[in-house]
C-alpha cells in the first residue's frame, strides 16, 4: 500500500467507517430475506395506516419456508417445488367495520400509488359493491418476482394483505391454490 | 641530516618494538617471527628489550584481579539500564517526531479500519449461525404449512372470484351484441 493511499485513507477515514457501518444492516437484512428482493413489500407502513395491529399475521420465510417445503415434498411435490422458489409469504388480516370502507378506499389508492412508483404493475383492480380487490405483480422477463394482493370485503368485514415473494407463475398459483379449501378469515383469526 | 637520522632511528625502534610485542604474544606470521629472531641474535640491545618485555608481561600476569564491590556493580548496572531506556525513548521520540511522523497516523488509521472491517465481517456469520441453530418444532412446521396452504387457497379463490366478477360485469354487454 502506497503512502499516498494511506494518507488518502486517513483523510477519508470517517467516510470509510460510515460506509462500513452502513453495510452492516444490509448484511443482516440479507440473513432474513436476501436484502429485501424487489418483490418484497414492507407491511409495517400499512399497519400504521390502518391504525391497528393485524389480527392475522403470517410471516414465513428463510429456514421455515425451506422446512415447510420439505414437509410437503412427499405429499405434494408441486407445492414443494413452488415453495423452493419462494423467498417469503406474508399475510396481514384486519377486521373491518362497514363504516371504515371509505377509509379503506383511500388506503387502497395510496397503496396503488406507492407500488406503481416502485415498479409494480397493476394486474387486477376490481371495484364491486362492497368489495375491493387490487392485485399487483412485480415481473421480470419470464416470471413474477412478487405478488401483492389487497382484498377489502365489507360483506365479510375483513381486509387482507398478501405478499408472496419469489419466482412464480400466475397459473401455478391458481392451480396449486385450487386444491386447498380455505376457511373464512374470521375462523383463521380465531385460531391466532 | 642528523635530525632525519634520529627520526628514522626512532621510527625503526618503534617498528621493532611493535614486532617484539607481537612476537611475545605469538601474533607474528612465521616469516616475520624468523626475521625477529635473527635481529635478536644479531643485536644484543633487542635481546634486552625482549627480556624486559617478558618481565613486564609476567609481572602483569602476577597481579590479582580486583573484585568489584557489590554496590559499585549495582550502580553501574542501574546506570547502564537507565542509559539503555533513555536511548530507546530518545529513538522512539525521534521516530514519531521526525520523518516517520507522516507515516504512523495513516498506518494507525488503516489498522483501525481493518479491525472494524474484520469485526463486521466476522459478526454476520456468527449471527447467522445463531439463527440457523434455532430449533423449529414439527408443530410449528405443520402450522406454517397450513398457513401456506391457506394463503395460496385464498389467492386462488380471490382470482376465481375476480374473474367471475368481470364476467358478471361483461355479461349484459355481451348479451346485447348482435349475433353473427
Amino acid at each position: 500500500m502506497s503512502i499516498g493511499m494511506l494518507r488518502y485513507i486517513t483523510r477519508s477515514r470517517l467516510a470509510f467507517i460510515l460506509f462500513l457501518i452502513s453495510l452492516y444492516p444490509i448484511r443482516l437484512g440479507a440473513q432474513s430475506l436476501q436484502g429485501d428482493p424487489s418483490g418484497y413489500v414492507d407491511f409495517s407502513e400499512f399497519e400504521e395506516r390502518f391504525g391497528t395491529e393485524a389480527s392475522l399475521e403470517v410471516d414465513i420465510r428463510g429456514q421455515m419456508l425451506q422446512l415447510v417445503a420439505e414437509a410437503s415434498r412427499e405429499e405434494d411435490p408441486e407445492l414443494a417445488e413452488l415453495l423452493d422458489r419462494l423467498e417469503a409469504i406474508q399475510v396481514r388480516g384486519f377486521p373491518m367495520l362497514r363504516s371504515q370502507f371509505r377509509r379503506m378506499e383511500s388506503h387502497s389508492r395510496a397503496l396503488a400509488d406507492q407500488l406503481e412508483n416502485e415498479g409494480w404493475n397493476t394486474v387486477v383492480k376490481l371495484r364491486d359493491y362492497g368489495q375491493y380487490v387490487d392485485v399487483y405483480a412485480k415481473e421480470n422477463e419470464s416470471s413474477i418476482e412478487g405478488l401483492m394482493m389487497m382484498v377489502v370485503d365489507t360483506e365479510l368485514g375483513e381486509t387482507v394483505l398478501i405478499n408472496i415473494v419469489g419466482s412464480m407463475q400466475a397459473e401455478e398459483l391458481g392451480r396449486i391454490g385450487n386444491r386447498f379449501n380455505i376457511a373464512p378469515l374470521e375462523e383463521v383469526m380465531g385460531d391466532q | 641530516m642528523n635530525k632525519s637520522y634520529e627520526h628514522d632511528s626512532e621510527g625503526m625502534d618503534a617498528w621493532v618494538n611493535e614486532r617484539l610485542e607481537a612476537y611475545l604474544d605469538n601474533q607474528l606470521p612465521p616469516e616475520e617471527a624468523q626475521q625477529v629472531e635473527q635481529w635478536l641474535d644479531g643485536d644484543n640491545r633487542w635481546h634486552e628489550e625482549l627480556t624486559l618485555a617478558m618481565h613486564i608481561r609476567d609481572e602483569l600476569r602476577s597481579f590479582r584481579s580486583p573484585v568489584c564491590p557489590p554496590h559499585v556493580a549495582h550502580t553501574v548496572l542501574k546506570n547502564a539500564r537507565r542509559d539503555t531506556w533513555l536511548s530507546f525513548t530518545s529513538r522512539l521520540n525521534h521516530f514519531f517526531s521526525g520523518g516517520w511522523a507522516i507515516y504512523w497516523k495513516p498506518i494507525l488509521a488503516t489498522m483501525t479500519l481493518l479491525v472494524i472491517a474484520s469485526m463486521l465481517l466476522f459478526r454476520v456469520p456468527l449471527h447467522h449461525n445463531t439463527q440457523a441453530s434455532e430449533e423449529v418444532t414439527q408443530l410449528e412446521i405443520d402450522q406454517a404449512l397450513d398457513e401456506v396452504k391457506w394463503t395460496l387457497g385464498y389467492v386462488s379463490k380471490t382470482g376465481r372470484l375476480t374473474g367471475a366478477s368481470v364476467e358478471d360485469a361483461l355479461a349484459p354487454l355481451l348479451k346485447d351484441l348482435p349475433k353473427e
